[in-house]
């Protein structure tokens, strides 16, 4: 009987078998790898165009391990933030939140570890109540976005000064010394195969938002979400709860990221998230993240963290001028969102 | 049927209050506000403090009233900040040398930093709060290009100071001339607004885009024209505030960001567009005056005043938005 309807169905494709069969495991990533260039070719040519550029301009040093090293450790944080930001951007949203939740994380992070204004120790504790914290004020977000009907970035907006308020009202306005040594080890030390420690959290979140995304319900929606609402509803999505999760998803990459900075620094301030939005928000644009919704993943994110980063650790190289760096990522970034916004979707535009 | 009546009656009454002009609620927060700081502290009433209040309040008018207009087309301009700390820095560098006549200059160059956000609104077609976010953060960098010292500002040279009576003077009456600044600007932004085609289209623009490229306006020119306004208010507050501090430098305007769309929203123009407008500006910026001014005079801790001011910003849109204008809020 089983046999009978095993014939009966209908066989799958000859050439993917063979090709399974003939390349076997190997043939299979090497598609896989082949389709994810395909992906991301534009990113990665200009990542090369930055790499030739300073890497001929700074005679070499641009490209020796050392600087490589630095790039890629610097670029672990941004990356969290970018991971965060992207999928809301994907949406069709916009978070401004960023550098209030990235405060408040800091300053509770510098006032529960070891320091010298309580006596609050709460070691590696920290890490469940950051992610707790940053995932509330993510889900304040998504709630005020969706419950209050607001549009998300003017909801984001007042939730970014209210608890960049909060930060300097809890912190007093001064840094917190943190007197715990071990986060410090960790987050800028580099203990497997000499790469930094925070590249391969980088790393580690991007596999797990690469899973997310393609993998889960909710990460799939959150593109349906971003292609077209109304059509996502009308196919029975949950759309309020889809969103309400990613918004707190996000918070969560906030928080945690908001734990990296302060330990590297051994250091908390309500300022510690000043100047994060603008980067995050332009390495999505660079990556290829549309701001108009449902296009970009994870690794489009990471890229373009990458890019940016690169792109500034080459200008200091350069001695360009830090408060004319400023004006280039300004620069960059509008040039990137005209360049990867899909204007047949926006009709016309606010 | 008494009851069924009086329930009516009530309906009728909650219908008409909600149907109520939104800067008439304003007004009403206005009173209550300044009757409330009065009996918490009774120093709060006095022409001293009313003085104060009037001057931080034609700062925010002026700021205010530029955004108001991108407020209203359906936009956003938060590059407000950026443009008072560039015309301010600039202010303060040139003012030696072409004494009043910076003042026009910096108008002038306020006016080109909204065309180039207009522009890259109606002809590149980026959403003005991803642009503006663009070159408020270039317009800060040229700020601090040009600026000699980052941290601590430079002063004008006493000898200097005549330049500087156009605002801090009080030529007229003994009212300071800022407030008459503020009213000229009030006026005149009144006037466009009431009797130009300008001054309508925009509204027109902000009710409904569709219809009114159907019916010829051209809504290039009304946007270029929108965020034009809001860099020569922006450069309007960039100049009283360089004057009255005798001093510019880059992180000057950094708060003006929030408190301009306090202002706008808090005086009850609508997020969505096509609400609202320059007298709800005014009742606005006296509004957040009076806020910041008693929120200190009583004794709220200047950062918590902050994230009061956030959480009302979110209570005004949420309250003023009109969602029957948009089906999907994104």
């Amino acid at each position: 009987m089983d046999n009978v309807q095993a014939d009966a169905l209908p066989k799958r494709p000859q050439s993917y078998l063979t090709g399974l069969k003939e390349g076997g495991r190997a043939g299979w990533l090497l598609a896989q790898g082949l389709m994810f260039l395909g992906a991301v070719w534009g990113q990665l040519l200009s990542l090369a165009i930055v790499c030739l550029i300073f890497g001929i301009g700074s005679g070499g040093r641009f490209l020796s391990p050392d600087n490589i090293h630095a790039i890629v450790g610097l670029a672990g944080v941004p990356a969290l933030l970018c991971l965060g930001v992207h999928q809301i951007v994907v949406m069709g949203g916009m978070d401004l939140s960023l550098e209030g939740v990235v405060a408040i994380c800091g300053v509770v992070c510098g006032l529960l570890l070891k320091n010298n204004v309580n006596s609050m120790d709460v070691g590696f504790w920290i890490l469940p109540i950051v992610v707790a914290l940053g995932g509330a004020v993510g889900l304040l977000s998504g709630i005020i976005h969706t419950k209050l009907k607001m549009p998300s970035f003017i909801a984001t907006l007042g939730v970014q000064w209210v608890f960049f308020g909060f930060a300097i009202l809890i912190s007093g306005g001064r840094s917190i010394p943190i007197q715990d040594a071990r986060f410090q080890r960790l987050v800028t030390g580099s203990h497997i195969l000499g790469i930094p420690n925070l590249a391969l959290v980088g790393v580690f979140f991007w596999l797990v938002f690469e899973i997310f995304q393609s993998r889960t319900k909710t990460g799939i929606a959150m593109y349906a979400i971003g292609g077209d609402e109304t059509l996502a509803r009308q196919a029975g999505i949950n759309v309020n709860r889809v969103k309400v999760i990613v918004f707190a998803i996000c918070g969560v990459m906030y928080g945690i990221a908001a734990l990296f900075l302060v330990t590297r620094l051994n250091s908390a301030a309500a300022r510690v998230g000043n100047l994060l939005l603008f980067p995050a928000m332009t390495a999505a644009a660079v990556g290829g993240v549309s701001l108009t919704g449902g296009l970009g993943r994870a690794r489009n994110a990471v890229l373009g963290t990458v890019i940016i980063s690169a792109l500034n650790n080459g200008m200091v190289m350069m001695r360009v001028n830090p408060y004319l760096q400023e004006a280039v990522n300004g620069i960059v970034l509008i040039t990137a969102v005209a360049l990867t916004i899909d204007r047949k979707k926006l009709g016309f535009i606010k | 049927m008494p009851d069924s009546t009086d329930s009516a009656g009530a309906g009728a009454i909650l219908r008409r209050v909600k149907n109520l002009p939104a800067v008439l609620y304003a007004v009403a927060a206005l009173v209550f506000f300044v009757i409330l700081f009065s009996i918490l502290n009774p120093a709060f009433f006095s022409l001293f403090n009313f003085n104060i209040i009037g001057l931080a309040a034609m700062i925010l008018l002026t700021a205010g009233i530029g955004q108001c207009w991108t407020i209203v087309t359906g936009g956003i301009d938060l590059s407000v900040g950026g443009v008072i700390s560039l015309t301010s820095v600039i202010f303060i560098q040139t003012v030696p040398r072409l004494g009043v006549w910076a003042y026009p200059l910096c108008l002038a160059i306020g006016a080109a930093c909204g065309f180039i956000n207009g522009n890259l609104l109606t002809r590149i077609k980026i959403p003005s709060f991803i642009a503006t976010l663009g070159t408020g953060g270039i317009l800060v960098s040229f700020a601090y290009l040009i600026s000699p010292v980052a941290t601590s500002a430079p002063f004008v040279p006493p000898s200097r100071f005549d330049p500087l009576d156009v605002v801090n003077g009080a030529w007229l009456f003994g009212i300071p001339n800022a407030f008459l600044i503020g009213g000229l600007f009030f006026a005149a932004f009144l006037t466009i607004q009431y009797f130009t085609v300008t001054g309508r289209n925009i509204f027109y623009v902000g009710s409904n885009v569709r219809m009114s490229w159907l019916s010829g306006v051209n809504i290039v020119r009304t946007k270029n024209m929108a965020f034009m306004f809001s860099g020569i208010g922006a450069a309007t507050a960039g100049l009283i505030l360089a004057s009255r501090q005798f001093s510019g430098y880059p992180t000057i305007g950094a708060t003006y960001i929030l408190s301009s769309i306090a202002t706008v929203v808090l005086g009850g123009s609508a997020m969505t567009g096509g609400a609202g407008g320059v007298v709800n500006t005014l009742v606005g910026a006296l509004l957040m005056g009076v806020l910041q001014n008693g929120m200190t005079v009583v004794g709220v801790d200047v950062y918590l005043q902050q994230s009061l001011l956030g959480a009302l910003i979110i209570v005004c849109v949420w309250i003023s938005f009109d969602r029957s204008k948009v089906e999907i809020v994104k």
